[in-house]
């Protein structure tokens, strides 16, 4: 009897054990994600309900929208928490995440992403860096290619490798945390590329999908109605463009179907925004600083105009300059242009 | 489905529980269905084969049991049948090319031969049968009655892709007991458990890792000097040991869990004073498979030294065919033969040689001297063993020991592991040796003797595993290399 007691104890000691060692290793060894979207570490490091102005989508949203630019603009706080080539569904799923910790007074959604196909191979960061809980399963059980659910549920399985190649980052952000992003989310990008203006984007057309997109583009508005947020949908400004023949009638059926949201396409104000097209684009696709100040300042300017938003109070203004600074310390340096391939 | 994957570990738990849920004369009709399931889903179209043979050798075990005059010819059709089968399956494409050469050179057509699949685990499903058939014909074997006992000994899942390969006079006699009752024994768990995160150790942290150098030199040998090419063969005689042996301890080690002893496969074979030594050591099963239905019937050593030492050859060379239809699987063989009689010649030489130096005979210094000549000799056979052609082993071989490309720098990541990953390969050669040394040190100074020290052990296993191991997106999943024989 007392020999079985002993093996219980140490077998319920080994699992403690092994449970708190896998989990030390699974913070660890994960890839830490500093920039280029999904960076929930940062974003749960911002004080709660500190937040007025939330911006989910893709690539087109944490490349052009910077935070402390609207900030400077309307005096509102906002953050930028959108994921690689994010799909409307994942998007649907970083609302509701976000707002576990956040209440902003408006949510910006970037709407290309409903020409997204459904595995856009950017599951493993846009899943793998959500912080655990029901979004994260149901995002990696719904959302997530089969064969990268495993992964999901057990990142070691994608990152154990990693052990040989740590640094020093690695090892600060599992022991001490993430700092808060001093650009709250926007990914700053100084080189400018060869642009050779305007065109269609080529686009493959999948109904079914597209109809999956429109479903999760719906919830978020009710989520957003719901929760006594303002929904407001948009384009980014670009170059390569979703064609006309594809953005029009969705944007119709956006103004008939879900009226409380304003929608913003804002290549209708490529003008007006002012971005140089031979040095203010990082890419075709999506501005580099000097661009992303621009249309900030627009779509700050569009924010005051059209949306009835005043700043809560208590916000950190300290905070927010000091955010201010730093992307205009960075953005002094001059773009370079980018190497040619 | 491999041993080392997440499917067998879950089927394993689950056998096991219901397998020790069961009655006990329930228990080996659920493990031969297990069993076939098993089978099943690793070759779903040779398990019809599997059943066929068993059921013809079956009859045939008891038809020499009813018939004991005619059980010479009955043993004759069986071994025929059985080894006809392999023959069709395994070697008929090899020497069908061998003849059709033959013919080429003499101006006629070559022979067109279908290409066949080579059914899973059939080279050693096919001597444990064979095995039990001879075993019946000298009467060591009472022929099996019972059919489920029988096919369970034939089709036993851990054991039936890669061995070991099991002699009926060893698990027969287990299967009856089992049915009489028992329960797991915390020893059975012990056991168990160690022997299958052991095997996984070796297979995910050592032999996959040693694959990547090894696959990449032999992948383009002209690419890398002769230094970096010995490095990928010591490599392998590492791989192959650390791969096969892990099968074996993960069969062993699920066997175990059931409640079976299976036999032994290695005993820390690289720890050899000879090459003899080491086929004492190395692929159990099968040597004493050969030795004692081969090499006895042949004569043995009865017959005089150079009929000895030819019937050493021939064992070896059928050993080398039976790891694979290619010729250099026989120089491999024959090579093992060579370096066995060439052993035996210089025995009194050597001994001189050892009294002059002053190394008494099991020594620590001169084994280890012994072991690493013995593992430089083997590595010469192992790249024959590994290499895709004759030519392309002799070319490796050839810039070895020229030392093509001169020695610096060395450039030992060229061969697709980076430093850091090396060295921790490396660490876990010293903790395979150290558990080697250990294996032959008595009982009570084993790694698991207490309760702390076995679940740290545990522990230990499965985070190196879990951390170093080969596995998930960024790796080929390499198959049990003997899964090829």
């Amino acid at each position: 009897m007392h020999s079985r007691r002993r093996e219980g104890l140490a077998l319920l000691v080994s699992l403690v054990v092994l449970a708190l060692a896998l989990g030390l290793l699974t913070r660890l060894l994960t890839l830490k994600r500093h920039d280029m979207g999904s960076t929930w570490g940062h974003f749960l490091q911002e004080e709660e309900h500190s937040i007025d102005l939330l911006f989910l989508g893709s690539s087109l949203v944490y490349c052009d929208v910077v935070p402390a630019v609207i900030w400077e603009e309307t005096g509102l706080t906002g953050y930028v928490m959108a994921g690689p080539e994010q799909t409307l569904p994942m998007t649907y799923y970083y609302l509701r995440e976000a707002l576990q910790t956040q209440q902003p007074q408006a949510v910006f959604v970037e709407i290309t992403g409903v020409f997204y196909a459904r595995y856009t191979g950017y599951t493993k960061t846009n899943i793998g860096q959500m912080p655990w809980g029901m979004n994260r399963l149901q995002a990696t059980f719904r959302e997530a290619e089969p064969e990268n659910r495993a992964g999901l549920l057990f990142p070691l399985l994608f990152y154990h490798d990693r052990w040989s190649s740590l640094t020093a980052d690695d090892f600060a952000v599992t022991f001490r945390g993430y700092e808060p992003d001093p650009l709250a989310g926007y990914t700053f990008l100084n080189t400018y590329c060869e642009t050779d203006g305007v065109s269609d984007r080529a686009l493959t057309r999948d109904a079914a999908n597209e109809a999956r997109n429109w479903d999760a583009l719906t919830a978020i508005y009710d989520l957003c109605l719901e929760e006594d947020i303002q929904p407001v949908f948009y384009v980014a400004p670009c170059l390569h463009r979703i064609p006309e023949a594809a953005m029009e009638p969705l944007q119709a059926r956006i103004r008939e179907a879900l009226p409380e949201a304003p929608l913003l396409d804002c290549n209708d104000h490529f003008a007006a925004i002012g971005a140089d097209e031979s040095t203010d684009f990082f890419d075709p696709l999506h501005y580099n600083a000097a661009g992303a100040e621009k249309f900030s300042r627009f779509l700050g300017g569009w924010i005051s105009d059209n949306l009835k938003l005043s700043p809560e109070p208590g916000r950190d203004a300290a905070l927010w300059q000091s955010r201010l600074d730093h992307f205009r310390q960075l953005a002094s340096t001059p773009p370079t242009p980018q190497d040619a391939p | 489905m491999n041993l080392n994957s997440v499917p067998y570990v879950l089927l394993l738990a689950a056998v096991a529980l219901l397998h020790w849920a069961l009655r006990p004369e329930l228990r080996c009709g659920f493990l031969l269905l297990a069993s076939w399931v098993f089978y099943g889903i690793c070759a779903p179209r040779f398990l019809p084969l599997l059943l066929a043979t068993t059921l013809l050798v079956y009859g045939l075990g008891r038809w020499m049991g009813a018939r004991p005059a005619r059980r010479k010819p009955i043993l004759l059709l069986g071994l025929l049948v059985c080894f006809g089968i392999l023959f069709l399956f395994k070697y008929l494409g090899f020497f069908g090319g061998l003849l059709s050469s033959l013919l080429a050179r003499a101006g006629l057509a070559p022979l067109q031969l279908p290409a066949l699949l080579m059914p899973a685990g059939i080279s050693f499903y096919t001597f444990a049968l064979c095995g039990y058939l001879m075993d019946v014909y000298r009467g060591r074997q009472a022929p099996e009655t019972s059919f489920v006992d029988f096919a369970l000994f034939a089709s036993f899942f851990p054991a039936i892709l890669s061995g070991p390969i099991e002699r009926a006079t060893h698990l027969l006699p287990q299967l009856k007991a089992h049915r009489r009752g028992g329960s797991p024994s915390g020893e059975d768990v012990r056991i168990g458990v160690t022997r299958f995160l052991l095997g996984l150790f070796k297979k995910m942290v050592l032999a996959d890792q040693l694959a990547i150098v090894v696959n990449t030199a032999y992948g383009d040998p002209a690419a890398f000097t002769g230094v970096q090419l010995l490095g990928a063969a010591l490599a392998y005689s590492l791989q192959i040991y650390c791969d096969f042996s892990a099968y074996s301890d993960m069969a062993i080690g699920s066997a175990r869990l059931l409640g079976f002893t299976l036999l032994e496969n290695f005993h820390a074979p690289y720890l050899c004073s000879s090459i003899q030594d080491f086929w004492r050591r190395w692929h159990i099963s099968l040597s004493s498979w050969f030795r004692d239905y081969l090499y006895f019937p042949l004569g043995g050593s009865r017959r005089g030294t150079v009929r000895k030492y030819v019937n050493v050859l021939i064992v070896f060379a059928v050993s080398g065919l039976w790891h694979g239809a290619a010729m250099t699987f026989v120089v491999w063989g024959l090579l093992n033969g060579v370096y066995q009689v060439i052993g035996a010649l210089t025995a009194p030489v050597r001994a001189r040689i050892r009294g002059a130096l002053h190394l008494a005979d099991g020594a620590a210094v001169t084994r280890c001297i012994q072991a690493v000549l013995c593992f430089l000799l083997l590595t010469v056979t192992w790249v024959f063993f590994r290499a895709a052609s004759l030519q392309q082993a002799l070319e490796i071989l050839g810039r070895i020991f020229t030392l093509a490309g001169g020695v610096f720098p060395l450039n030992v990541t060229a061969l697709g592991l980076s430093r850091a990953r090396l060295l921790a390969v490396g660490l876990a050669v010293i903790v395979l040796l150290i558990l080697d040394i250990r294996s032959q040190l008595p009982a009570r100074q084993r790694l698991c003797d207490t309760v702390w020290r076995r679940y740290a052990v545990w522990t230990a296993l499965i985070l190196a595993i879990v951390v170093f191991g080969a596995y998930g997106p960024g790796y080929n999943a390499q198959e049990f290399l003997y899964f090829q024989f």
